[in-house]
C-alpha cells in the first residue's frame, strides 16, 4: 500500500495558525507569569488578531482546493476569516472590561474566544465534510467552557451544562446524518459531490433523510426553532461576553456551514435545492414568530436579546432558503451587520453595570441617557439596527432578506418576516424608552466603563451606520465572493 | 445467512433510538451524556459500514469516524469538569433542580 | 489640480464634525475652525477657477466618480463630483461670501453661549452646499438639497427656547417638503425614462427619449420646478422665507440669501437641457418668477422690521432669477445670482451691524431707529453702497445683471415680463431706498437708553462688510454687454450651449425688435436708460417721503390705509393658508383622531393584548428542564423528517 502525502501549504492557513499561537501564548503566558496583567493579555489578543486579519487580507483567493481537498481558499473563506476575526476582537474587547469585575476567569477567557474563532475560521474554509464537523467541535468545546466560566453565579454552570447537553446532543445527528449522506454519495468530499451532482442530480431518501438529520445539528447552533430551546437559558446564564461570541460567531459559523452545504453552487448540495428547501422554509417561517413572541414580554435584557437572536436567525434563514445570489449575498451581509449590533447590544449590557450589581433586567437600564449618555446614544444605534430602522445596517440588511424572499417568489415567509420586525419595534424601542424616559429607581450610579469597551461600541456604532448610508463599502467585496463582479 | 449492510443499519438504527430514548427520558446529567455517546457510536458504525460495503471506497468513513471519536474522548472530558463545576455548585446533577432559568 | 476637488467639501465638513463632537476641545476655537476650512475650499475653488480661466475654450468639464454610492439592479449611482464652469461660479460664491460671513459671524456670535453649536451646523450646511452645487447626479444634488435643508431648520431654530423661532423652523421644514415632493417625483420620473440620473448620462439620453415639448418632458420639469419653488421661495411656496429671519443674522445672510435659496436657480440651469426642451414649463416659470419679484417687493414697501424687508426683497430678487430662466437667459440669471449673493449678503450683515448696536438678536422695528450715520459710520456706508447696487444704479454690480435679465425678456418676447420687471424695480429701489433713510438719515428716534449704547460694531464685522461692498461695486464688470464686453457669458457659454442645440424654439423673437427701425444695441440703451430713470424716480420718492417730508408716510397711510393694510399684512397669503389648507387638515385630523381612537386604536389595542398574551403562553413552553429541550429537538426532527419525505 502506497501512502501519498499531501501537498501541506501551510502558509494558506497561516491566519488559523497566528490565532492559535496568539491563543496558546495567552493560555501559556498565566501559566509562567506570577500576576498577569489584564491589559497585557488584551493587547496581545488584539495585536495577534490584527496580524491575523492582515494576513487573511492578503491571502491571494483560489478555487482550488489544498490540503488533499479538505479546505478551500477562496473569496469566501478569507471574507469570513476578516469577519470572524473582527468578531473575535470586539469580544475580547468587550471581555477585557467584564474581567475586571471577575478577574478569576482571565486569562483564560480570551484564550477560549480565540480558540473558538479558530474553529470558525476552519468552518469557513472547509470543502469537506470532515474539516467542517472537526470545526464544528473546535467552536463548540470552548464555547461550553466559556459559558460556564463564572463559577460565582449558579446560572452560569447551569447554562453551560444545558449548552453541553443539548449540543453534545444535537453534534449526534449532525453526525448520524452526515454518516447517511457519506453512505449515499460515497464521499464525504464536497466538492467531489457538487461535481458528480453536475452530471445528474437525484436524491434518494436516504440522502434526504441525511439532509434532515444535518439540518437538526446545524440548526441548534443558529438556534432555528425548535432547536432553539437552548439559547434563551444560555443566553441570560453564560457570562455577558460569552454570550455575545455564542450570539453571533457561533450563529454566523452555523449559518456559513450551511451555505458550505447547501447553497455554494457546483461545489454543495445545492444542485438537490428542491429537496431540502421545503424544511429550513419550515423552520425559518417557525423560528420567526417563535423568536420575536418570545422577546415579546421579556423583562431580563439578555434573554430578551436572545430571542431577538433567535428572530433573526429566522430571517437569515429566510434569506438563506431562497438558495439564490441575492440571498446569499444578503445573508453574508446581514451576518456582518448582525454581528456588530449583537456585539454592540451585548457590550452596552456590560458595560452599564452599577456599583456591585450587573445590568441584567431591562429596568436596569433605566436612566443611562442622563449619566452615560454615549452609552445610551450607542445602545438606541444597536436596537434600532436590529429593529431595522433605515439609516443603518439592519435596515439595508433586511431590506436585502426580504427582497431575497420576495425574488424566490416566498411571499407568505416575507410577510410573516415583515409583520414580525414590526412586532420587535415594540421590545426594541422599549429599551430606549427605559434608557431616555424612565428615571433610574435607586441612587447607584453607573460604572465608568473602560476604553476597550467605549472602543469596541464606537466601532460598532459607527460600522452599523457607515454601513447603512454606505452599505456598498461591504457589498462589494461580497458581490466578489459570490461571483458576481 | 449474510451479514449485510441492512444489518449494520438496523443495528445502529437501535443504537441511535436508544441513545434518543435515554437523553430524553432520564434526569441525571451523566447518563444523559451516556446516551449522547450510544448516538455518536451509532453513526460510527454506519461510516464504517458504509466504508466496508462500498466498492470504491476512499477511505473516508473510516478517518470520519476516528475523527469522531477522537471529538467525542475531547467532548467527554469537557463534559465531565463541567458536571463537577456544577455539582459544586448545586450539589446534584439532577437536572430536574437545575433548572432555575426558564420561560 | 482636481485631485484636490473632494476637499473643498470634506474642509467645512471636517470642521463641523469636530466641532459637532468634541464641543469641548474645541471650544472657543471653534470659529476660527470653520473660517480656516472655509478658507481652505475658498483657496482650492480659486485655484481651480484659474485653471479654468487660463484654459479659456480648452476648457472640459471634469467628471470624477469616487466610488459606486448607490449599485442595485439596472440604478448605478456614482459619488462623484462634476466642475463645469456653473459649478464654479457657484463654488466661488459659496466659499467666498461663505467664507466672509464665517469670519463676520466670528465677531457677531461672540460670546453667545451657543457659540460651538453654531459653528457646528453652519460648516455643516456648506458642506452640503458644496455637495449640492458639486455633485454629478442628481441624487447627490438631492442629499445636498436636504442636506442644506435641514441645516436652514436647525439655524432657524437657533434660538430654540424662543416659540416663535422654533415655529418658523417648522414652517420651513414643512413647505420645503411639499417641494421636495415635487422634485423626488421628477427625479424618478427622469429614472423611469433615462434609466440614468447622472448628469452626463442625463443629458445624453434626453434628446432621445424626449419630444421637445411634449407631454412627458413639461411634466417632469413642472414637478422639478415645484422643488424649485419650495427651495428658491417663489410664489407660491415662499411663505417660509420671512419667518425664517428668525435665525442670527449670518445665517440669514448666508443661508437665506446668498446661497441655499439660489439652489432652485442652480438646479433649473443644472438641467437647462432638459428644461429647454419644454417651453411650456419655461413660460409657467418665468411668470411665476415675475408675479413673485414684483408681488414681493410690494409686500416690502411697507413693512416694519429691517430684516423681513431684506427678506421680501430677497424673495423678491429670487423672482427676477427665475424671471430670467424663463426666458432661456441663463446666464443673466446665474448673473444675478452672483451679484445678488455679494450685495445682498451685505445687506444683511449691515442690518446685522444695526441689531448688534441694539442688542437685539432678531428684529428691529425701522421706525424706532433712524440717524445711526452719526453712530455707525462703516455700517452706513457699506450699506448705502449695497442699496445702490440693488436699486440697479450703473455702474454698480446690481445694475449689470438686473438690466440684462429686463433687456433678455423684452428680447425673448416676454414683453409682460419685462412689465412686471419694471415695476418691481420700482418698488425695489424704493424700498431699499426706505430702509436705508429709515435706518441711516434723520435723528435717532429710539429711547435714550438704547442712544446710550449705540456703537459702531468691531473691525471683524465690518471688514467683511467693506468687502462685500467692494464687490458689490466691481462685480458687475465682468459682463458688461452695454460696452461691449461679455466675458462672463462667454465663460459659461458651453454650459448652456449643448441644451440650446438639442431645445425646442423655447423662446420666439420679438417681433417689435425685428420690425424696429433702431439697431438692437441702440435698443439696449435705451432700455437702461428706462431702469435707471426709474430707480432714480423711486429714490427720490423714498427721499421726498422718508427725509425731507418725515410725515408725508402717515398721510398716505391714511389716504390709501385699505391697500396699505393689505400690503402690510402681506396680501393676508398666511392667514389665507391657515384658512384653507392648515385649518381643513385640522378638520380632517379631528375625525381621523376620533377614528382613530375608536376604531383603530381599540382595535389595535385588542390585537396587541391578545399578541402579548399569546406570546405570554408561549414563553410557558420554555420549561427550564434540559430533557424537555431535548424533547423539542426530537420533536422537531421528527417535524423536519416528515416535511422532507412528503416533499421528496
Amino acid at each position: 500500500m502506497q501512502i501519498q502525502v499531501p501537498e501541506i501549504s501551510l502558509w494558506q492557513v497561516l491566519p488559523e495558525l497566528i490565532v492559535l499561537a496568539t491563543a496558546v501564548g495567552v493560555l501559556a503566558s498565566d501559566l509562567f507569569v506570577k500576576s498577569v496583567q489584564r491589559v497585557n493579555v488584551t493587547l496581545t489578543a488584539t495585536l495577534g488578531l490584527l496580524i491575523a486579519f492582515f494576513t487573511a487580507r492578503s491571502l491571494e483567493a483560489s478555487a482550488t482546493p489544498i490540503f488533499a481537498g479538505m479546505v478551500v481558499r477562496d473569496s469566501l473563506s478569507i471574507l469570513l476569516d476578516q469577519i470572524f476575526l473582527a468578531g473575535a476582537m470586539l469580544v475580547t474587547w468587550i471581555g477585557h472590561e467584564y474581567a475586571r469585575r471577575n478577574p478569576r476567569q482571565f486569562p483564560e477567557f480570551t484564550a477560549l474566544v480565540l480558540f473558538a474563532t479558530i474553529g470558525m475560521m476552519v468552518i469557513a474554509m472547509s470543502a469537506d465534510l470532515i474539516p467542517l464537523f472537526v470545526g464544528i467541535e473546535l467552536l463548540s468545546l470552548p464555547l461550553f467552557v466559556l459559558a460556564g466560566s463564572d463559577k460565582d453565579r449558579l446560572a452560569s454552570g447551569e447554562a453551560s451544562l444545558k449548552y453541553f447537553l443539548l449540543g453534545a446532543f444535537s453534534t449526534g445527528f449532525l453526525v448520524y446524518g452526515i454518516a447517511f449522506i457519506f453512505g449515499v454519495t460515497r464521499t464525504t468530499n464536497l466538492t467531489v459531490i457538487g461535481q458528480s451532482l453536475a452530471a445528474h442530480a437525484e436524491a434518494t431518501p436516504l440522502l434526504v433523510l441525511g439532509f434532515a438529520l444535518l439540518l437538526v445539528g446545524l440548526g441548534f447552533k443558529i438556534s432555528l426553532a425548535p432547536f432553539h430551546m437552548w439559547a434563551p437559558d444560555v443566553y441570560q446564564g453564560a457570562p455577558t461576553p460569552a454570550t455575545a461570541w455564542i450570539a453571533t460567531g457561533s450563529k454566523i459559523a452555523g449559518f456559513v456551514a450551511l451555505m458550505r452545504v447547501f447553497t455554494l453552487p457546483d461545489v454543495s448540495f445545492a444542485a438537490l435545492s428542491d429537496y431540502w428547501t421545503p424544511g429550513i422554509w419550515w423552520l425559518a417561517l417557525i423560528t420567526m414568530i417563535i423568536g420575536n413572541a418570545g422577546a415579546l414580554m421579556q423583562s431580563d435584557l439578555k434573554r430578551m436579546l436572545a430571542y431577538s437572536s433567535i428572530a433573526h436567525g429566522g430571517y437569515l434563514a429566510m434569506a438563506f432558503t431562497s438558495g439564490t445570489r441575492i440571498g446569499a449575498e444578503a445573508t453574508l451581509f446581514y451576518m456582518a451587520a448582525y454581528l456588530l449590533m449583537t456585539v454592540g447590544a451585548f457590550g452596552v449590557a456590560i458595560a452599564a453595570s452599577r456599583s456591585g450589581q450587573e445590568c441584567e433586567k431591562i429596568a436596569d437600564l433605566s436612566g443611562l441617557a442622563r449619566q452615560r449618555p454615549w452609552l445610551a446614544f450607542a445602545m438606541s444605534i444597536f436596537m434600532l439596527s436590529l429593529a431595522g430602522m433605515p439609516g443603518t445596517a439592519g435596515f439595508v440588511g433586511k431590506l436585502w432578506l426580504f427582497g431575497a424572499a420576495v425574488q424566490a417568489q416566498y411571499y407568505s415567509l416575507a410577510l410573516i418576516g415583515v409583520l414580525t420586525t414590526l412586532l420587535s419595534f415594540y421590545y426594541y424601542l422599549r429599551v430606549i424608552v427605559y434608557m431616555y424616559v424612565h428615571e433610574p429607581d435607586d441612587r447607584l450610579l453607573f460604572n465608568r466603563y473602560s476604553f476597550s469597551n467605549g472602543l469596541a461600541l464606537t466601532v460598532c456604532a459607527v460600522g452599523l451606520v457607515g454601513l447603512g448610508v454606505f452599505p456598498n463599502l461591504l457589498w462589494s467585496t461580497i458581490r466578489l465572493c459570490t461571483g458576481a463582479v | 445467512m449474510t451479514i449485510g449492510i441492512e444489518h449494520y443499519l438496523v443495528v445502529s438504527l437501535v443504537l441511535f433510538l436508544l441513545g434518543l430514548f435515554i437523553v430524553v427520558t432520564h434526569r441525571n446529567g451523566v447518563r444523559i451524556l451516556m446516551g449522547v455517546e450510544l448516538i455518536l457510536n451509532s453513526a460510527n458504525l454506519n461510516f464504517v459500514a458504509f466504508n466496508r460495503y462500498m466498492p470504491d471506497s476512499a477511505l473516508s468513513g473510516n478517518v470520519f469516524a476516528i475523527f469522531v471519536i477522537i471529538l467525542a474522548a475531547a467532548e467527554a472530558v469537557v463534559a465531565l469538569a463541567i458536571v463537577l463545576a456544577v455539582y459544586q455548585q448545586f450539589s446534584t446533577i439532577h437536572m430536574d433542580e437545575i433548572s432555575n432559568m426558564k420561560h | 489640480m482636481n485631485a484636490y476637488f473632494w476637499l473643498i467639501p470634506i474642509l467645512p465638513g471636517l470642521a463641523a464634525a469636530l466641532n459637532g463632537l468634541a464641543p469641548k476641545a474645541t471650544g472657543r476655537m471653534a470659529g476660527h475652525l470653520a473660517v480656516l476650512a472655509m478658507l481652505g475650499s475658498l483657496a482650492i475653488s480659486s485655484m481651480a477657477l484659474f485653471a479654468a480661466l487660463t484654459a479659456g475654450h480648452a476648457f472640459q468639464p471634469i467628471d470624477i466618480d469616487y466610488f459606486t454610492w448607490i449599485g442595485v439592479g439596472g440604478l448605478n449611482i456614482p459619488f462623484g463630483v462634476y466642475v463645469d464652469q456653473l459649478s464654479l461660479v457657484m463654488m466661488m460664491v459659496v466659499s467666498f461670501v461663505g467664507s466672509v460671513i464665517f469670519i463676520y459671524a466670528t465677531g457677531y456670535m461672540h460670546g453667545d453661549p451657543g457659540y460651538v453649536r453654531f459653528f457646528t451646523y453652519l460648516p455643516l450646511f456648506t458642506f452640503f452646499m458644496f455637495l449640492l452645487v458639486m455633485g454629478n447626479s442628481l441624487p447627490l444634488l438631492f442629499v445636498g438639497w436636504e442636506g442644506v435643508g435641514l441645516c436652514s431648520y436647525l439655524l432657524i431654530g437657533y434660538f430654540y427656547d424662543r416659540d416663535y423661532a422654533a415655529a418658523a423652523g417648522m414652517k420651513a421644514f414643512i413647505v420645503n417638503r411639499i417641494g421636495d415632493f415635487g422634485f423626488l417625483l421628477g427625479m424618478l420620473l427622469l429614472f423611469w425614462y433615462t434609466g440614468s440620473l447622472k448628469f452626463t448620462g442625463l443629458f445624453e439620453a434626453a434628446p432621445g427619449v424626449f419630444t421637445a415639448g411634449g407631454a412627458v418632458i413639461t411634466v417632469i420639469t413642472l414637478l422639478l420646478f415645484v422643488g424649485a419653488t419650495g427651495k428658491s421661495a417663489q410664489l407660491p411656496l415662499y411663505v417660509w422665507l420671512p419667518d425664517a429671519m428668525a435665525g442670527p443674522t449670518p445665517v440669514s445672510a448666508l443661508i437665506h440669501a446668498a446661497t441655499m435659496v439660489t439652489a432652485g436657480i442652480y438646479m433649473i440651469a443644472r438641467l437647462n437641457p432638459l428644461f429647454s426642451m419644454a417651453p411650456v414649463t419655461l413660460l409657467v416659470v418665468g411668470t411665476i418668477g415675475g408675479l413673485t419679484a414684483l408681488f414681493a417687493a410690494s409686500i416690502a414697501l411697507v413693512q416694519r422690521d429691517s430684516k423681513k424687508i431684506l427678506a421680501y426683497s430677497t424673495v423678491s430678487q429670487l423672482g427676477y432669477m427665475f424671471l430670467a430662466l424663463g426666458s432661456g437667459a441663463y446666464i443673466a440669471a446665474i448673473f444675478h445670482l452672483m451679484t445678488h449673493a455679494f450685495f445682498k449678503a451685505c445687506l444683511f450683515l449691515g442690518a446685522g451691524s444695526v441689531l448688534h448696536a441694539f442688542h437685539r438678536d432678531t428684529d428691529v422695528d425701522v421706525f424706532e431707529a433712524g440717524g445711526l450715520r452719526k453712530y455707525m459710520p462703516y455700517t452706513r456706508a457699506t450699506f448705502l453702497i449695497a442699496t445702490i447696487a440693488i436699486s440697479g444704479i450703473p455702474p454698480l454690480a446690481g445694475f449689470w445683471s438686473k438690466d440684462e435679465i429686463l433687456w433678455e425678456a423684452f428680447a425673448a418676447g416676454r414683453v409682460f415680463l419685462w412689465f412686471l420687471g419694471i415695476l418691481a424695480a420700482f418698488c425695489t429701489a424704493f424700498y431699499m431706498f426706505r430702509l436705508y433713510n429709515l435706518l441711516f438719515s434723520g435723528e435717532f428716534r429710539g429711547t435714550e437708553d438704547q442712544r446710550h449704547h449705540l456703537h459702531e460694531s468691531p473691525a471683524v464685522m465690518w471688514l467683511p462688510l467693506a468687502v462685500l461692498a467692494a464687490f458689490s461695486i466691481c462685480i458687475g464688470c465682468v459682463n458688461m454687454p452695454l460696452l461691449g464686453y461679455t466675458g462672463f457669458h462667454d465663460f459659461l457659454h458651453p454650459v448652456f450651449a449643448h441644451g440650446a442645440a438639442h431645445g425646442a424654439e423655447a423662446v420666439e423673437e420679438n417681433a417689435f425688435l425685428a420690425s424696429s427701425f433702431l439697431s438692437e444695441h441702440m435698443l439696449e440703451w435705451i432700455f437702461a436708460g428706462i431702469s435707471v430713470v426709474v430707480a432714480v424716480v423711486a429714490i427720490l420718492f423714498a427721499r421726498v417721503f422718508y427725509v425731507w417730508f418725515p410725515n408725508m408716510p402717515e398721510r398716505m397711510r391714511e389716504a390709501f390705509s385699505s391697500i396699505h393694510t393689505i400690503l402690510f399684512n402681506k396680501y393676508y397669503v398666511d392667514e389665507m393658508y391657515h384658512a384653507g389648507f392648515i385649518q381643513t387638515y385640522f378638520n380632517g385630523c379631528g375625525a381621523a383622531n376620533w377614528f382613530d381612537n375608536r376604531v383603530i386604536i381599540a382595535g389595535l389595542n385588542g390585537l396587541a393584548n391578545t399578541v402579548r398574551g399569546l406570546a405570554d403562553r408561549l414563553r410557558r413552553i420554555q420549561t427550564g428542564l434540559a430533557p424537555h429541550y431535548a424533547l423539542g429537538t426530537l420533536a422537531g426532527m421528527v417535524f423536519l423528517v416528515v416535511v422532507f419525505l412528503l416533499c421528496y
